[in-house]
């Protein structure tokens, strides 16, 4: 008996072929669209977070208790090897390095510029961020310093730009120390990179970690291996939970000092925001997709049933329950989504791999990544994450099944004898 | 023995303020095996009997008993499932389900009772030969003239051998010579299948051939008789 109600209902959908095609059409565009934006989202997404935890942020930092909170000077790893090791066994980790932060001013000639002097491991910076790759003048810092007296200093555009400065140029750092009083010291720079971060790019310059702490930690040996981040890059797609809880469990073994681990959504909760913001804009989008194919649906369904009252009254004598033909406009509307859906998901996919081919260009916006921490310089690929778009496209089917209640409802509450009177 | 009995039925339709009383204490009985017209002119009230007895509409007061229960109170679902387990209908407009062929018009009813595929299939096709059309078993309703629609439509009611069959006027729209051939088959189930027929009519031919008369007016049944010729003469 199901083959037959399915067979009603499949020849039952193809009665009105052009109002079927027009449905169908709506829904395998919206849902086409739908699942095209969403590989959007998510590839900008994924971009803009890997293009973050690249460009320093890491995807996990470990800091001395409460660091985070106020980044007071004081408060730094003061025996980082341990921490390191336990760093390297975290799961996923793809890189560790670390950090020495400070605060000072940068000045050639008769200008200056406050900026953030970050103290970094030349060698192994490059295996948690992209800094070196940055570089478009120049180079990127030495693992070695071979010169003493030419310490090598990497800065970001937008200083050289208001220092008016070039390679090999010489630059005078005043750098607050640990003891609270000022420091001094001489750099010559080695390279200059560029982000595409407008504000990144006139606010950091990197050098050697050791130079920084020779400069920070005069007179107190307390600090002489001293650093504030061991930062961890994780392998793509890696939960930093994971590797959090790992952490935070091996780290507790320490006796000497207390740590936080912190993932990059905590230490950067900006960027979280506005993942989360987009997706509501993008969820904003999808309801207003569902109104337009519940709509269509509801539409054709009415449509439908008010068409064959009669038809159901001639189903009811033959003895055919009211919940059979609640059954049979359900699965009518069940097929009808169905294909909708699937057509909608293929025709997705066809948008996406032509989206794959022909990437969005963003450089002429890169000044928005001041405010998302983003290169905008780089292509946008869209992602397809397929828990993503099959949530919408289930959804799809359910709005449909959903849309056709209404219709199945009064279908099924007919009474046999008016709907055999029924014209 | 009692198939269907009527106890001082009356059906009053509403429309704004107006009623209509349609049927005005219908007493009547069905016996099983009987090839009954029911006759009278039109809006005496032939069809609606029909529909209460066939469960499609229901009575505003008393009983309506069917194979010895009382129907009247039942709900819309156990309504079907008593159609579907005794009562086969034929209507003037055919009413075949347009997207099925013939063959699939019969074994719709078969398929509805729970019967195999291919015991569904075979029975239909021994039906489809029964009222003459095999070679329309593969075409769709608009594909078929008034009478095959109308042999296929009594094909589909006698389907599962119904204790009762409620043709409202089947032969209307057929020209003589098919409303004929169908008035024979019918004939034929009845004798040979021992089927219950209850008519109703217009049409004289039917009058002739039926074994017993009932004529109702004005939502009355007036006149009851046994004719001295039709099917069991």
């Amino acid at each position: 008996m199901n083959l037959l109600i399915l067979r009603i209902a499949w020849r039952n959908i193809w009665r009105n072929t052009r109002r079927t095609a027009i449905t169908l059409a709506t829904m395998i565009i919206c849902v086409g669209v739908m699942v095209w934006m969403i590989t959007v989202g998510d590839g900008a997404h994924e971009q803009m977070i890997r293009s973050a935890l690249t460009t320093g942020l890491g995807s996990i930092q470990i800091h001395a208790l409460d660091y985070q909170q106020d980044k007071a000077i004081e408060k730094a790893i003061f025996d980082p090897g341990p921490v390191i090791e336990i760093a390297r066994e975290a799961p996923g980790v793809e890189g560790v390095s670390v950090r020495l932060n400070a605060f000072g001013l940068i000045s050639h000639a008769n200008a200056s510029q406050g900026c953030a002097i970050i103290g970094v491991d030349p060698v192994g910076e490059t295996t948690i961020s992209v800094m070196d790759e940055k570089v478009t003048e120049g180079e990127w810092l030495p693992g070695t310093i071979e010169n003493e007296r030419e310490l090598p200093i990497v800065i970001g555009v937008g200083i050289a730009t208001k220092l008016g400065v070039g390679i090999g140029d010489r630059l005078f750092l005043t750098i607050q120390r640990f003891t609270g009083d000022t420091g001094y010291a001489v750099y010559f720079v080695k390279g200059i990179f560029t982000t595409g971060m407008g504000e990144y790019d006139k606010s950091i310059a990197y050098v050697p970690i050791n130079t920084l702490r020779d400069v920070m930690a005069v007179d107190v040996p307390r600090f002489s291996n001293a650093v504030h981040e061991v930062t961890i890059l994780l392998q793509k797609g890696k939960k930093e939970i994971d590797a959090v809880n790992f952490l935070t469990g091996r780290l507790a073994s320490i006796n000497s000092q207390q740590f936080e681990v912190l993932d990059w959504e905590k230490i950067q909760p900006g960027l979280k925001v506005f993942i989360n913001l987009d997706n509501q804009s993008m969820y904003i989008m999808m309801i207003f997709i569902f109104i337009v194919v519940a709509a269509g649906i509801m539409n054709t369904f009415l449509m439908a049933v008010f068409e064959r009252i009669r038809e159901f009254g001639i189903l009811m004598s033959l003895g055919t329950r009211p919940s059979s033909i609640f059954n049979l406009v359900i699965i009518e509307s069940a097929l009808v989504g169905f294909i909708g859906a699937v057509g909608g998901f293929l025709f997705g996919l066809v948008l996406y791999g032509i989206n794959m081919i022909y990437p969005w260009s963003f450089a002429a916006y890169s000044e928005m990544g001041d405010v998302m921490a983003m290169d905008w310089s780089m292509d946008i690929y869209p992602q397809l994450v397929l828990f993503n778009v099959m949530k919408a496209v289930v959804s799809i089917f359910i709005i449909t099944l959903i849309a056709a209640l209404y219709p199945a409802i009064k279908a099924g509450s007919l009474k046999p004898v008016e709907a055999l009177r029924h014209v | 023995m009692t198939l269907v009995e009527l106890i001082d039925v009356r059906k009053t339709y509403k429309t704004g303020k107006i009623e209509y009383e349609a049927l005005r204490g219908v007493n009547f009985k069905v016996e099983k095996g009987e090839f009954t017209a029911l006759v009278g002119p039109s809006g005496s009230g032939k069809t609606t009997l029909l529909n209460i007895i066939g469960g499609l509409d229901r009575a505003s007061s008393g009983q309506v008993i069917i194979d010895s229960e009382d129907i009247s109170g039942w709900s819309l679902t156990r309504l079907s499932d008593m159609r579907l387990e005794k009562i086969g209908f034929i209507f003037q407009s055919y009413n075949l389900v347009p997207v099925l062929t013939a063959r699939e018009n019969v074994e719709l009813t078969l398929l509805l009772r729970r019967w195999t595929q291919s015991d569904a299939r075979k029975r239909a096709d021994e039906l489809l030969a029964a009222v003459e059309i095999s070679d329309m078993a593969n075409k769709r309703p608009d594909e078929m003239s008034g009478g095959q629609q109308q042999r296929i439509a009594v094909a589909r009611a006698i389907a599962d051998r119904p204790a009762l069959v409620l043709a409202d006027e089947p032969t209307a729209n057929l020209d003589s010579k098919t409303g004929d051939a169908l008035l024979t088959i019918m004939e034929k189930l009845n004798i040979d299948e021992k089927v219950t027929f209850l008519f109703s009519t217009h049409d004289q031919r039917v009058v002739e051939r039926a074994r017993r008369i009932a004529t109702l007016e004005d939502g009355v049944v007036v006149n009851d008789e046994t004719a001295l010729s039709g099917a069991g003469k």
